[in-house]
């Protein structure tokens, strides 16, 4: 019989304070909460981010007051929180304004893309009609970035997370500032 | 092969949107979207979301009544076996028999052996062949790596092809991608069980993952009845790994395989045919063995069209007075692709072969005792978007199996969408139950009938190869709806007619001499002797009360009206009194704190009047406790109504045994 060893203790200890605290916290309502909110009004304050945090190149706009439009694709939960955030922002001199559409071919004016589908060979129709027409796609389907889509929405322990495909950026003539990608995952994958 | 034609069509739509949310305390109002707007992109990385409406949002255009399980609903439930997490679903009627036994079936038609629903696990088929049915003790995944439990009731041919009857389930594992890291379980607790899996997942190169596992549990013996303990007891470990692989943006390839061992005791009362008249009642112990290996490939080619190839083996060993074996090699192709801009198509083949063999020692007997069937399939469905909320989808399989030749299952839904999240929908199909090896082959000695004067009979069924398979035309009407984001519902009906189901149909008395004394034989022989048509409803319906609180509910009802045609009486496998007419689930999660979540459910069990077993009501609750990124505790008191009761009171030559009120608790670790 191995003589008791009084480390494990030193560990427990910090674990017990922890469990007490953390039992406090349930009974105090208000605290240790995280804060939360609904998955896609948070996306929608991504979508309103990425309009500060990307670059269009000058011949995207006829002017340096033409709204940047934003446009889902589809019927997704994102189409009313983002409409809602979008409403009467401006950033720089560009006014944001909110496109529901309900075809692929209705996206050549659009700045911003929102795909909600999640259907490849939809996905990948939409994707190729916008290449090459500066558009900023969005999307949250497993495979969006690796199909050629431009940033992806992936959730990380209930939390909203981006991912970017830097090749298909490039490709639309986009410049996603590294503020942006600090907090996001890289993929360097053109789609095919 | 049945399995992933239907799921990589219809359900892939589900894939990308079912990830487990949370329920999670209020911290940011409704209204809040202008916090949300100003504040920073490090806090908007740090936000826990709560996700509400994406099940709805992806089943809302699904012409089937499709549930799913998701992993959150898993954990949330304390559910520690397969089995119970069905309980959850509207229309599925789970019954245990005892601790190792279950009778599951959906619509009716419930028994031990019920074999109208379809299981797989990753389209891996989980039917057997041998005895129409599916052994519910062989399902040893972990909980923890499915990602999903796709529900789908009413018959699912079309894509699966025969025995998707009643009712297709599919349980889905995460990708080894999505399971990145180490984890470990802990589990112990009154009457069950003792449990725990080690578990490993890592990348290979810069384009593939894995994932190890290995588990162990034991689930103690309960009683046959008030103080008399019974064998039912079981243990079992299992063993398995899968790995993912993006071999270029356009090549998927996944391989898996498992390998289990479970030792389960039962107690049977069994004629003994080669010491009749004698019939005995003994505790038995029987080992099962099970393996399966399987890889799937997908290219997308580049016009979007998608092929996909996958291949399986699995083998099952099930011994106790006798030996049962069944092993299959599965393969299919399928493809997915467009014509203009209105029709999605989605062609398939597929050929099986399947080995078997039964040798019998007690009272049941295949004659010959071994068999190797082929199941060759094609399949051809198109959705046309008929207008911009009307979709038409149809289409038929074709099988040629080796019990009734050729059998096809066509079917037709029509998805009527006429507001976002708003949806009618349609469908008709036929479905069929082929006959199994049991259907043909089988020799039972159910039972010994005494006479005067030592002189006995025994009632003897035995299989009839000119069986027909069982078919069912279905006829479905169903409406959904997101009221808003926060309360949906999906209401379901239901009329199936049935005809050519299996009975057991007496023959003319005769004498023998062999096996044993002289004595009278009772025969029967399987018919195909009973119509039925059933109608029916489930609704199911989630409400959202506050951002920390959500209830979800579901309730069906069942009419079943079975018609034997003379000299056959009843079924051969169920009966009316089998299955509930009624079923009701309440689940309520709350979320108390970040860190502590707080589940409740209760689920009514109408009465049965085969048994009797009278109506009862299970009611579960559950803390569990995050201690932080890496650390999570639950407790689970389970069955909290009554201190046991009997669930199913049929299990031929099976002794049933109670269910008793267990707590248990579970601690999970990953690293």
């Amino acid at each position: 019989m191995a003589v008791l060893n009084p480390v494990p203790e030193a560990w427990l200890v910090p674990v017990l304070v922890r469990g007490i605290l953390v039992l406090l916290g349930t009974m105090v309502p208000g605290a240790a909460q995280g804060q939360t909110a609904d998955e896609y009004q948070v996306k929608a304050a991504y979508m309103y981010n990425l309009a500060k945090f990307v670059d269009w190149p000058s011949d995207a706009f006829e002017s340096p007051s033409q709204p940047i439009a934003f446009c889902v694709l589809g019927q997704t939960p994102l189409s009313r929180p983002l409409e809602d955030a979008l409403a009467g922002k401006v950033v720089g001199q560009r006014p944001l304004v909110f496109h529901q559409l309900s075809d692929s071919n209705q996206a050549g004016g659009c700045r911003v893309l929102f795909i909600g589908l999640a259907d490849k060979i939809r996905l990948r129709q939409t994707l190729d009609q916008v290449k090459s027409l500066h558009v900023l796609t969005v999307g949250e389907a497993a495979d969006f970035t690796g199909e050629g889509g431009i940033v992806r929405f992936f959730l990380d322990e209930g939390r909203v997370r981006l991912e970017f495909n830097l090749d298909a950026a490039d490709d639309a003539k986009l410049r996603v500032s590294s503020k942006l990608l600090s907090l996001g995952k890289i993929v360097r994958r053109v789609g095919r | 092969m049945k399995g992933f034609f239907w799921r990589r069509r219809g359900l892939r739509r589900l894939t990308a949107l079912s990830l487990a949310g949370c329920l999670c305390a209020p911290g940011w109002g409704q209204n809040s979207i202008d916090d949300l707007i100003n504040a920073s992109l490090e806090e908007l990385a740090n936000i826990q979301v709560t996700s509400v409406s994406k099940k709805e949002q992806t089943l809302s255009k699904a012409g089937a009544a499709v549930f799913v399980i998701t992993q959150e609903d898993i954990r949330r439930s304390g559910m520690m076996n397969i089995p119970d997490l069905l309980r959850m679903v509207p229309g599925v009627n789970v019954a245990r028999l005892d601790s190792n036994t279950w009778a599951i079936s959906i619509r009716g038609f419930n028994d031990r052996y019920s074999n109208k629903v379809l299981v797989l696990i990753d389209g891996r088929s989980v039917y057997s062949e041998n005895f129409s049915g599916v052994f519910w003790d062989q399902l040893n995944v972990p909980l923890e790596d499915i990602e999903r439990i796709e529900v789908i009731r009413g018959p699912g041919g079309t894509v699966w092809g025969a025995n998707a009857m009643n009712g297709v389930i599919d349980i889905i594992t995460k990708s080894s991608k999505d399971t990145q890291g180490g984890l470990m379980t802990a589990q112990t607790g009154s009457a069950e069980n003792l449990g725990g899996l080690l578990q490993y997942a890592g990348e290979i190169g810069d384009k593939g993952t894995y994932r190890v596992f290995g588990n162990y549990f034991n689930v103690a013996s309960s009683d046959l009845s008030a103080g008399v303990q019974g064998a039912d007891g079981w243990h079992g470990s299992s063993g398995g790994f899968r790995s993912d692989w993006n071999l270029s943006a356009s090549d998927t390839l996944t391989v898996q395989g498992d390998l289990s061992q479970t030792a389960e005791g039962q107690t049977l009362t069994s004629v003994i045919v080669s010491q009749l008249p004698l019939t005995r009642t003994f505790n038995e112990l029987m080992t099962v063995g099970a393996g399966d290996l399987q890889a799937q490939y997908e290219h997308t080619f580049s016009n979007g069209s998608e092929l996909t190839w996958r291949t399986y083996f699995d083998r099952v060993r099930r011994l106790d007075e006798a030996e049962e074996t069944e092993a299959d090699a599965d393969t299919g192709l399928q493809y997915h692709f467009r014509i203009g801009t209105r029709n999605d198509l989605m062609a398939g083949a597929g050929y099986r072969l399947t080995n078997s063999s039964y040798v019998g020692l007690y009272d049941t007997f295949f004659v010959p005792d071994r068999s190797r069937d082929s199941l060759f399939s094609v399949f051809l469905q198109d959705e046309i978007e008929l207008t911009h909320n009307l979709a038409l989808t149809f289409g038929s399989k074709l099988e040629h199996n080796a019990f009734t030749g050729f059998e096809y299952e066509p079917s037709l839904q029509l998805v009527w969408t006429p507001r976002d999240r708003q949806s009618v929908w349609f469908s008709a199909a036929r479905a069929i139950r082929q006959p199994a090896l049991l259907d043909e082959n089988v020799n039972i000695a159910a039972a010994v009938v005494p006479f005067p004067n030592s002189a006995f009979g025994v009632a003897e069924i035995s299989g009839n190869p000119g069986l027909k398979a069982e078919t069912m035309l279905d006829y479905e009407l169903g409406y959904r709806n997101q009221v808003n984001r926060r309360m949906s519902f999906d209401v379901t009906t239901f009329l199936s007619d049935y005809s050519d189901l299996r009975t057991e149909d007496p023959g003319a008395p005769f004498f023998t001499l062999d096996p044993g004394p002289p004595h009278l034989v009772l025969p029967s022989t399987w018919g195909n002797l009973a119509r039925a048509r059933d109608y029916g409803g489930e609704l199911s319906a989630s409400w959202d009360v506050t951002g920390w609180w959500r209830l979800s509910s579901g309730f069906s009802l069942l009419h079943m009206n079975i018609t034997p045609t003379p000299p056959s009486t009843a079924l051969a496998d169920a009966s009316v009194g089998a299955s509930p007419k009624h079923q009701a689930q309440l689940r309520s999660s709350v979320k108390l704190s970040h860190r502590v979540e707080w589940d409740t459910s209760a689920y009514f069990v109408g009465a049965l009047s085969e048994g009797p077993v009278p109506a009862y009501t299970r009611l579960d609750t559950r803390v569990g406790w995050t201690m932080d990124r890496s650390l999570y505790f639950s407790v689970s008191g389970q069955n909290l109504l009554t201190p046991r009761h009997f669930e199913f009171l049929n299990g031929y030559q099976v002794h049933p045994t109670e269910v008793e009120r267990s707590i248990v608790g579970k601690i999970t670790w990953r690293f």
